[in-house]
């Protein structure tokens, strides 16, 4: 699917270009925000670069990835070239300041009931945030839809055009893949 | 171990109490997305140039086949073939390739310039060092883009590098295929080392110069490398820091270039645009007033490249090129009514201004003639003959279309009565080539165009064409579509300085179709698609002299075993980066089987091949851009998805000299080991390598045991067996010189009965005790006069054989003494 937009895209279908816009530049604005420190201009600066350099280099998309897992390389490669200049914090850096109770307990949260205290803290907020931005687009859509949104199975089914079970199943995947990466940033920001 | 029912909960409790969602400034996306789409139009442009190009592949990546062609070729050509037979005949059927030192080591323009054959790589000093550079083999580095190429050919380009003191260190996360470290550190000095980083390499690369001077290509133009540490991020410089040195190696000459000064953050500048300014007159000297200039760049591979060209009107024939593309290019100069103007390697725009010499262009002369089918002897409209020497192309494509969108004066088009007239051919030797739809091309004979002489005629006969098809499967055994493959011509006869090409794509199964091809030895190249740039290419061999239809698949619908192990040296230490490649039985290790492949040990010293074939795979180490081989070791690969397997190299060497009989050096001959059984007689085929320039030669990583070694030379010495080498257990090295004959060498010309030359003869040489035919498969048919040069023999009696279709094959005698002689053989139709 990602090849026939950038096959049409190359074939100067305007609308196939703007598409590829509207579809990536939520999830990419979000991936580059907790890569940055939430740096907002820097955000913008690298999310506008990632797209125009995508467009450049669309030719060398092979499919081999998805076209959200090839914009977040572009600009994962932008922001380590910022890093190099500005010194911007890393995400991992960017949560470094956690404190290191609360990272110990979110490290477990595919194990042990999380405490209500640990709910409210900032760092619990970025680090779903940040979570939820690795995720590829189809498992955050669906987390999102089932738990933010409140839809039923058969709801997200029908706006991602796949079948209840298919969706069942991949809602199964993105649950997993949440605790997975979820646990991995926390240990890495200093949970055991 | 996840617990379900608490990780749901606080899955939900996570997502629906701490996920704030993060929004961009509407304003930012509303403005972003007009200057997306903005940028999109300006891209469109550009694309839809682009488009027709979808459907061929670009001349540099053509160039980059050619170079892997060639490698290839150097791989299959070297080594005699199909000879499995002790008793067989000595002569080697070579067609007229030769070696000549003036080639292999050039002096050009305050240049100097070390090559291999073809060339492939090049380290140059600049002018301040002429003179300086020294050869000493010390490390080995793949630049990019051959070294996949190569990587895919089973070798690992061996570059042989400056002895000195700059160190270029391989991050992790580089690609194995895009920098190898031969040695613990790769080592140069006083040279100029040029680096391409692909920008999709998605690579961290530190590079340490300790002194003298390196050049990064980047998509923005050369940089110079700052001495010290830097870090290079996907092709661009991101930082430097100066690194004190440890113990410089001493600076052998005071004329070196001055050290630049060092900068802590060195910024990619544009560089400025070369000036190049000439004159171009008629033979009476009188100015041009309207003419085009192509400048065709010099690579350091295959010199394969798009031409750069440009029109100019200037009533005192002066042209001024601003912002000339940098580089050795050679210049040629079309205008109406002229021969084409060529200069080898005339205009090298390094410095900032260059004023080339005055073209005095030259009418020329015209060459007319026919092409007709060979079968009904009917005018073939629509083909197209080009005079290769007067295109700016090194690789000519063999479609008549793409030649046609060129729009080049050395090409033209049969008329209705399949007559073509070439106006104004520029003087010298000329090849011309004819080419249609639904034939294979055809080649002229070497034409010496004096101007005197008028309306030289020449008759081009064509033929259907051979073709190759096959599919192309991706490594998860799926068909690939959309995958460009390319089948090239690499001649090695000296006769033609320009690659033929034809191309094809697979289609959504992965099938893919070249057809229109010459029946003769051909290359066929996976170049990946028009999307995936820098993806290995790989290359397999296809000898179309005695098949019109080949099948060449490139991966396998089969998954295969994953073979892997360690590579180890005799003393059981792992082995890294060293070239290893395995082939399945039934492959010849001589060289140009198909099931082989090529790959390397990492770092570490493992090893890893995907989809290996069940069934006995020997390993084989290189070296030398393929040169030099030796097989290993084998292992009888079980139908598992995973073998591990160690291979282990010997200890022993045999190494020697090769002299003529005047005791001076023979160079480039191959050298051939094969085991010897309990009776005396050869088992298998252990190794080659070939002579260096002094006639040494060494082969390695052999075993104890009797070894038969043979000589097979490029000159005109005979071959000479040398039995049996022991090598007995516990010896390291065993040493044996060689001194050769003088040979046999028999230039044939094979006729029909009405005396004409018959080309693409197939000859093979007959062993007078068994009748058995031992066909040549590489360069043993005759050329376009018929004429095939047989070298060298061993003096005595010896049969061939010749064949081609629509004649009665023959057989004769001969008699062969000490020397060149010539002889004919008739063939009659059928």
């Amino acid at each position: 699917m990602d090849l026939a937009l950038r096959d049409r895209i190359l074939g100067g279908d305007r609308q196939a270009a703007e598409a590829f816009f509207r579809d990536h530049f939520d999830s990419l604005y979000e991936f580059v925000h907790y890569r940055v420190g939430r740096d907002r201009p820097l955000a913008e600066d690298i999310v506008q670069e990632t797209f125009l350099v995508a467009l450049d280099k669309l030719r060398g998309f092979d499919g081999r990835s998805t076209l959200h897992t090839w914009l977040c390389g572009i600009a994962k490669n932008k922001i380590r070239s910022q890093r190099r200049k500005r010194r911007p914090l890393s995400l991992e850096e960017a949560l470094d300041s956690a404190d290191s109770e609360i990272a110990d307990i979110l490290s477990r949260v595919q194990s042990e009931p999380l405490p209500e205290w640990v709910l409210e803290q900032q760092e619990t907020q970025e680090l779903v945030g940040a979570t939820l931005s690795s995720l590829p687009p189809d498992y955050r859509r669906a987390l999102v839809g089932k738990y933010i949104d409140g839809m039923s199975v058969t709801q997200i089914a029908a706006e991602s055009g796949k079948g209840a079970k298919a969706t069942e199943s991949m809602l199964h995947r993105a649950r997993l893949a949440f605790g997975q990466v979820f646990e991995l940033l926390s240990k890495k920001r200093g949970g055991s | 171990m996840p617990n379900g029912p608490v990780f749901e909960r606080n899955l939900e409790l996570l997502l629906t109490r701490c996920y704030v969602p993060v929004r961009a400034r509407p304003r930012f996306e509303s403005e972003l997305l007009a200057d997306f789409l903005a940028e999109f139009e300006r891209s469109d442009a550009r694309w839809a140039q682009r488009r027709r190009a979808l459907t061929r592949p670009s001349f540099g990546w053509v160039g980059a086949a050619v170079a892997a062609a060639a490698a290839l070729m150097i791989w299959i050509l070297l080594v005699p073939q199909g000879d499995d037979d002790p008793a067989a005949p000595g002569p080697v059927a070579r067609g007229e390739h030769r070696f000549s030192a003036d080639r292999d080591f050039e002096r050009a323009g305050g240049v100097e310039r070390f090559e291999t054959w073809p060339a492939f790589y090049e380290l140059k000093t600049d002018a301040a060092a002429r003179g300086a550079i020294e050869l000493a083999p010390s490390g080995s580095v793949q630049l990019e883009p051959d070294s996949h190429l190569l990587a895919s050919l089973g070798d690992t380009r061996d570059a042989r590098l400056l002895a000195g003191s700059a160190a270029f260190a391989k991050s992790d996360d580089v690609p194995d295929w895009f920098l190898e470290a031969g040695g613990a550190r790769l080592r140069f000095e006083r040279g100029e080392l040029a680096l391409h980083l692909p920008a999709h390499a998605n690579a961290e690369l530190e590079v340490f110069l300790a002194s003298g001077r390196a050049v990064l290509l980047t998509d923005d133009g050369p940089v110079v490398l700052p001495l010290g540490s830097t870090t290079i991020v996907n092709g661009a410089i991101v930082a430097s820091a100066l690194v004190a040195l440890e113990n410089p190696a001493p600076t052998r000459r005071a004329e070196l270039p001055a050290v630049e000064t060092p900068v802590a953050v060195p910024e990619i500048e544009a560089r400025a645009g070369r000036r190049l300014r000439g004159r171009v007159v008629d033979p009476a000297g009188h100015p041009v007033a309207a003419f085009r200039v192509h400048l065709l760049l010099v690579q350091d591979y295959s010199n394969v490249t798009d031409p750069a060209s440009r029109h100019f009107e200037a009533a005192d024939g002066f042209w001024v090129w601003e912002d000339a593309p940098e580089g050795v290019h050679d210049l040629f100069i079309e205008a109406p009514g002229f021969a084409v103007w060529h200069a080898s390697q005339a205009v090298d725009t390094r410095p900032e201004f260059v004023e080339v010499e005055d073209a005095r262009l030259d009418r020329g002369l015209s060459l007319t003639g026919t092409v007709t089918d060979r079968g009904t002897g009917r005018p073939i409209e629509g083909a197209v003959v080009v005079c290769e020497a007067d295109l700016p192309l090194s690789v000519i494509p063999l479609d008549p279309a793409e030649l046609e969108g060129l729009d080049l004066t050395g090409a033209v088009h049969t008329d209705a009565d399949g007559v073509f007239r070439l106006a104004h051919v520029s003087r010298g030797k000329q090849i011309l080539r004819a080419s249609a739809a639904g034939y294979g091309p055809r080649w002229s004979s070497v034409l010496e165009v004096p101007a005197a002489e008028p309306d030289q005629q020449v008759r081009f006969e064509l033929e259907p064409g051979a073709s190759v098809s096959g599919h192309v499967y991706s490594s998860d055994g799926a068909p690939w579509s959309g995958a460009q493959l390319v089948a090239t011509t690499v001649d090695m006869t000296g006769r033609q300085e320009r690659m033929s090409y034809n191309f094809g794509v697979t289609d959504e199964q992965g099938h893919y179709a070249i057809s229109d091809l010459p029946m003769t030895m051909m290359v066929v190249v996976l170049l990946g698609d028009e999307y995936t740039g820098g993806f290995p290419p790989q290359v397999q061999p296809v000898n179309l002299t005695a098949r019109a239809e080949a099948t060449i698949d490139f991966g396998s619908a089969v998954t295969g075993t994953r073979l892997f192990g360690r590579l180890l040296d005799p003393a059981g230490a792992p082995l890294a980066r060293v070239p290893l490649s395995i082939l399945h039985e039934g492959s010849d290790p001589r060289g140009g089987s198909e099931g082989w492949v090529g790959g390397a040990s990492d770092g570490e010293g493992n090893y890893s091949f995907n989809q290996v074939l069940p069934g006995v795979n020997q390993f084989c180490v290189t070296s030398d851009l393929g040169e030099s081989v030796t097989v290993v070791d084998s292992v009888d690969v079980p139908d598992w998805l995973e073998f591990e397997h160690d291979v282990q190299l010997g200890k022993n060497r045999i190494h020697g000299r090769v002299t003529d009989a005047a005791e001076g050096a023979v160079f480039y001959a191959a050298v051939i080991a094969e085991k010897l059984g309990e009776d005396g007689e050869p088992t298998r085929f252990v190794a080659k390598a070939m002579t260096n320039l002094d006639g040494s030669y060494s082969i390695r990583y052999l075993k104890p045991g009797s070894y038969r070694v043979t000589i097979y030379p490029t000159t005109d010495q005979a071959p000479k067996v040398i039995e049996p080498v022991e090598i007995r257990a516990g010896a390291e090295d065993v040493r044996a010189d060689i001194q050769l004959d003088t040979g046999a060498v028999l230039e044939l010309t094979v006729v029909d009965t009405a005396g004409r030359g018959v080309p693409e003869a197939h000859v093979a040489l007959v062993d007078p005790k068994t009748g058995q035919a031992h066909e040549q498969p590489y360069f043993s048919t005759t050329d376009a006069d018929g004429k095939l040069r047989l070298l060298p023999g061993t003096p005595g009696p010896m049969i061939i054989e010749v064949r081609k279709p629509g004649f009665s094959s023959t057989r004769s005698e001969w008699n062969l003494s000490v020397g060149t002689q010539k002889g004919s053989v008739v063939l009659s139709e059928l």
